[in-house]
Parts: C-alpha cells; structure tokens; sequence
C-alpha cells in the first residue's frame, strides 16, 4: 500500500461522500483510489465509519483488534481465487438480451412470413380470409385418406366465405344507420 | 448520545465498493471489511461467548462473503446480506463445536435458540477487558464531545446524516442550502471530530492505517 503521509482536503472531503454514498463518475473513481489504495485513506475511512458507529450509539469494542482482525483477512484472501461471477449471474444482461433478440427475430420472421404469403396470394382481403380453409397444408402429404365429409364441409364453408360474410352485417349497419336517421 | 435504536444512514457505497471487488480489487472488499466487522463482531458475539470463536466465525464470515460476492445481486443491503451468511456461519460453527467434546459450553450463548431475537444487545463478550471496554469509551467521549464542539451548522449537517440517516437530497432541504455544502460541512464536521479519533485509533491498533 502506498504510503501517502500528505492528503488533499479533496481527497478526505471525497472519502466522507464515499462513506455516504453520495458520490459517482470521476469523483467516485478517485475517492475509491485514494481510501483503497493508501493508508490515509484507509485512516480516514475507518475514523468515519467508527464516528459513525459511536454517533448512532453503537458500542465500538474491540478496535484494538481492527488492525490484527484485517492483516489476518488479508492474507487468508490472497489465497482465495478471485470471485468470478457464474455463467448466469455475470450473463444476466447477456441473457435478456438474448431473449429479446430471440422475441424479436421470432417477430421479424412472423413479418416476413406473412408478407411473402400476402404477395405470393395475389387476392386481396376478403378473398385470402375465404381462401384459408380452403387450402390445408395436409393436402401435402400423398397418403393423406380424405374423408369425402370433410370435403363437402370445406366446401360448404368454402362457399359461406365467398358469399363474403361481412358483407351481411356491413349491410345491415348501413341500413340500419340510414333508417333509423341520425338525429 | 441518542438512546434510540441506531439507524444506519441508507448506503450505496457498499454496492459500488462490491462491484469493484468483483472486478478484482481485492482493496475494495477490505473497505466493506473495515466497515463492518465491529458491527459483524458484536452481532456474532451475542451468538457466542468466546472471543476468539468470535472473531473465527467473523473471519470465516468475510471469507464467505468474498467467495459469493458475484451472487450479490444489491436487491437487499449488503450489510443485511452478510448478516445472514453471519449468522449461518456461526450456526454451523456451533454444530460443529458442539460435537466436540473438547468444547466447553462457556463459549456459547446460553439460549438454545438462533433467532437473533433472543440475543441480548450489548452484552458484552468475555473476553472484554477492562482496557477495552474504557478505550471504546474513550472514543465514545471524545466523538460525542467533539460533536458538542462543532458550530452549529456543522452539527446538523452530521447530526441529520449519521444519526437521522438523511441524505445529502434530504439534509440540503432541511438546511435550506445547496448539496454541494452539505458535503463540506458533514466532511469538515466529521475531520474536526476525527482530529481526535484517529490519534485514538492508532494508539489502541498499535500501528498506522
């Protein structure tokens, strides 16, 4: 640790912010440098906090210890590994970003998907509505057993579609909107 | 001195000091310990009567912390969060003594019970010595008289923060002046008090900080 027997009012008054909590950006970097990485910067930080402690009326035993206490710490944490965090804590950001490339690639392809079905349709609104039943994807398969039912049901509901159902109710909201006069 | 129940003042310094930690700085976690083992200490000394299990268990403790600091994620207080590794370390520790027929039953507390309920607050350790005990209040006479000392403003402006727990935002409102001199005034409060201190410290350390 560097020994730094001469501190600027700066340096000290930066410390007291750091303590609170109160600092960020250059001011926070350089407070953190000088109480880590000096003595007296340690000093002061360990006065402030014990001020603290005793202001709050906490019982401040054992400070002779401090010193002996922190040396021992130190050198049981020279052996320890580094902390790294694990794949999923230090990946967090990662991960959500992840997701939300995965949403919003699944959303684009969606796009795509329904545009090119749009194009390659050629018809136009009602007409694509009517015409989705009437093309199922399992006719692909050539050993697909069709029951001649079914047949005629889509073709039923193949005919209701192309009499255009919404024309009905279009219809009738016009009707209904010119006979009964706006007041 | 006040005689309500102590309030530290909120802290995000501890969550910046962690995540330097975890980018390596190992001088940033010693600052959380310097911070925190009196009060660590005294919480396991209510667990345990022997001093220097104490301090085992409090070592043991940091060291734990150390290792899981990437699993803090800063959704609690880093001191609430190390308390709860305190008090499971101890647990283990008292399991594991307990066991051992060499340990005698002086160095637990008497209650069978972990709920940090039961713990009586300020009772003090055994092994407290009459030296230390009139040290700690040595330094207890001089912040609190140091504190009498200051002018007025001063006084407030340290007062409000360390024992209302105000912020800087809040201090500033009260105090009806900028942040920037609440700053200076909790700084040069808290140097004049600590011109004091810190001659105290050292003597009772043995050594420079």
């Amino acid at each position: 640790m560097t020994m730094t027997p001469q501190h600027s009012d700066l340096d000290a008054e930066l410390a007291s912010a750091l303590a609170d909590g109160q600092l960020d950006g250059a001011e926070l970097a350089q407070a953190l440098n000088w109480v880590s990485q000096t003595e007296d910067g340690q000093r002061h930080w360990r006065a402030y906090h014990v001020l603290g402690e005793v202001l709050r009326g906490d019982q401040v035993g054992g400070l002779a210890e401090d010193a002996a206490f922190l040396g021992r710490l130190r050198d049981r944490l020279q052996q320890e590994p580094a902390p790294v965090r694990t794949i999923e804590a230090a990946n967090d950001a990662r991960f959500h970003w992840a997701r939300l490339a995965g949403v919003m690639l699944l959303v684009a392809g969606s796009l795509l998907g329904w545009q090119n079905w749009r194009d390659s349709g050629g018809a136009t609104g009602q007409e694509q509505l009517a015409k989705v039943p009437a093309e199922p994807r399992v006719e692909a398969s050539a050993t697909m057993i069709r029951d001649p039912q079914l047949d005629a049901l889509l073709a039923a509901h193949k005919q209701f579609g192309g009499a255009s159902v919404l024309q009905t109710p279009a219809g009738f909201l016009r009707n209904a909107t010119f006979q009964g006069g706006a007041p | 001195m006040s005689n309500t129940a102590p309030i530290p003042p909120p802290d995000d310094s501890d969550a910046l000091l962690v995540q330097r930690a975890v980018a390596g700085d190992q001088r940033a976690f010693e600052l959380l310990v310097i911070k925190y083992q009196r009060r660590l200490q005294r919480l396991i000394g209510r667990m345990v009567r022997d001093s220097d299990l104490v301090e085992d268990i409090a070592q043991e403790t940091f060291i734990r912390a150390y290792r899981a600091l990437p699993k803090f994620r800063g959704e609690s207080q880093f001191y609430t969060w190390l308390y709860r590794i305190a008090v499971n370390t101890a647990k283990k520790f008292l399991q594991e003594r307990k066991r051992s027929p060499t340990m005698s039953d002086r160095a637990f507390a008497s209650n069978e019970d972990n709920d940090e309920t039961f713990w009586a607050v300020g009772e003090p350790i055994d092994d407290e010595t009459p030296e230390s005990i009139l040290a700690a209040k040595e330094v207890a006479a001089a912040v609190n008289s140091g504190l009498a000392a200051l002018p007025l403003d001063l006084r407030q402006a340290l007062s409000l923060r360390e024992i209302e727990g105000l912020s800087y935002e809040e201090i500033a409102a009260v105090m009806d002046c900028p942040m920037g001199t609440v700053r200076s005034r909790i700084f040069r409060a808290r140097e004049l008090i600590s011109a004091k201190l810190k001659p105290m410290l050292e003597r009772q350390t043995g050594k420079r900080w």
